[in-house]
């Protein structure tokens, strides 16, 4: 008899465990947003030197408030990928092997992106994601900023 | 017998119980908002926190372009907002237009072959957030600081006006500061050939006569000069010219000057008719 229970309680577990992979984990609120406190497990270690790019220089010159960019090996975006805020907005820089990789990536950002409002764009064989999910741009002139200074 | 029914019932509540958590989640997913695509500024409902949008480039939100089929162009499954963006708070760049022209949705974000050009159907004054691109240039004049279009419309443009004339409605309702244009209208003008903007007199007018006449929509004539008390239905010697303006002050000079537009655009003031009276300024 506990085989028995032992049975139903697993295929219970099973059923559950299917419903729960059903889901997109690039799709809704249950997905942390790449660079924020939620997935900042998922952040490799400081051991690497620390991300540079050109823009973020521009994006403090600009005034916005640009925190520190961290790898993301959340795989979500891209291999190559590192994520921040600026101005408590979500920006993610990923360099791909070419533009073409890069223009082609869009797709699965807007998908990341999901629920809010954001922008995905490519610029050589880099592409910024950029993505307000916590309402803190309304206006849209943060990822405006962010957008025009990474073009 | 009993251990096994209590069993089964166990693995049935738990199977249920499942099925109710999975279908949950399906609803919810189905309430999931679709994505639509921007391609730069443009107009927020306000249903969704009102005013404009200041993204240039493109980008995607979980709703739907306010008044899409008369403010909005649709090209490669992205939104183009092709109104004038001052009425909604722009504060960027912004160069005059006076009637009805083609534009270049794409210049905004200056990227990729030029797309095919849309037309703007706003009346009388107004504005953009880009100047003709060089490829239209030739087509419009710029005169007293502002752009006349003319080049010779599409037969769609024709065929289009009588509805797409509706969003001026759209700009009745929306207190804001429109471009003052004085100028003589150049002869191949839009608003010349084609009648233009307006024209069908929807009178539009909150408007005020310069010297204390009450308006009553046809041009007042002193000393050689042509004006229109309230601003509708301006009408110059040759070419004929009808404008229908919904703004305060618009004069006809001797020479033909015209002066479009300023004030508080529309002040919730509208279907004038001409019968406003006039506040007696400028």
């Amino acid at each position: 008899m506990p085989r028995a229970s032992t049975i139903a309680i697993a295929s219970t577990l099973l059923f559950a465990a299917c419903g729960k992979s059903s889901s997109s984990p690039a799709s809704g609120s249950a997905a942390p947003p790449v660079g924020s406190a939620g997935s900042a497990a998922k952040l490799a270690g400081s051991a690497a030197a620390p991300f540079s790019h050109p823009v973020l220089a521009k994006w403090t010159q600009a005034g916005l408030t640009v925190s520190a960019f961290a790898p993301d090996v959340s795989g979500k975006l891209g291999k190559d990928c590192n994520a921040g805020t600026v101005n408590g907005v979500d920006v993610v820089l990923c360099k791909f092997a070419d533009a073409k990789a890069a223009t082609a990536a869009e797709p699965a950002a807007l998908t990341w992106i999901d629920q809010a409002t954001g922008a995905a764009l490519a610029n050589g064989e880099w592409q910024l994601v950029v993505v307000d999910r916590n309402n803190a741009d309304p206006s849209g002139r943060t990822i405006n900023a962010v957008a025009k200074a990474f073009r | 017998m009993m251990k096994n029914a209590r069993i089964l019932v166990g693995a049935v509540a738990g199977v249920v119980a499942v099925a109710v958590v999975a279908s949950s989640g399906t609803a919810l997913a189905d309430k999931k908002k679709h994505q639509t695509r921007y391609g730069g500024v443009h107009p927020v409902s306000a249903k969704h926190g009102k005013g404009l949008c200041h993204i240039e480039v493109p980008h995607v939100h979980v709703y739907d372009p306010p008044s899409a089929k008369l403010q909005f162009r649709e090209h490669d499954g992205a939104q183009y907002f092709v109104g004038d963006p001052v009425a909604y708070g722009w504060d960027g760049p912004r160069f005059n237009y006076m009637g009805h022209h083609p534009l270049q949705v794409d210049i905004q974000v200056a990227v990729g072959a030029p797309p095919p050009a849309d037309f703007c159907f706003i009346s009388g004054p107004h504005f953009h957030a880009f100047a003709p691109p060089p490829t239209m240039s030739a087509d419009f004049s710029l005169t007293g600081d502002a752009y006349f279009y003319i080049g010779t419309p599409p037969p769609t443009y024709i065929e289009l006006q009588p509805v797409m004339a509706e969003v001026d409605v759209e700009y009745q309702a929306i207190q804001y500061e429109r471009p003052v244009i004085t100028v003589t209208p150049p002869e191949a003008w839009i608003g010349v050939r084609f009648g233009g903007p307006g024209r069908r007199g929807r009178g539009h007018a909150y408007g005020h006569g310069d010297d204390g006449h009450e308006g009553n929509g046809r041009p007042l004539v002193r000393g050689g000069e042509v004006r229109a008390g309230v601003g509708v239905n301006v009408v110059v010697p040759v070419p004929s010219v009808r404008v229908d303006v919904r703004l305060p002050s618009v004069q006809i000079g001797g020479g033909g000057a015209v002066i479009f537009g300023g004030g508080g655009g529309g002040g919730g003031k509208r279907h004038d008719n001409g019968k406003h009276r006039g506040r007696g300024h400028r």
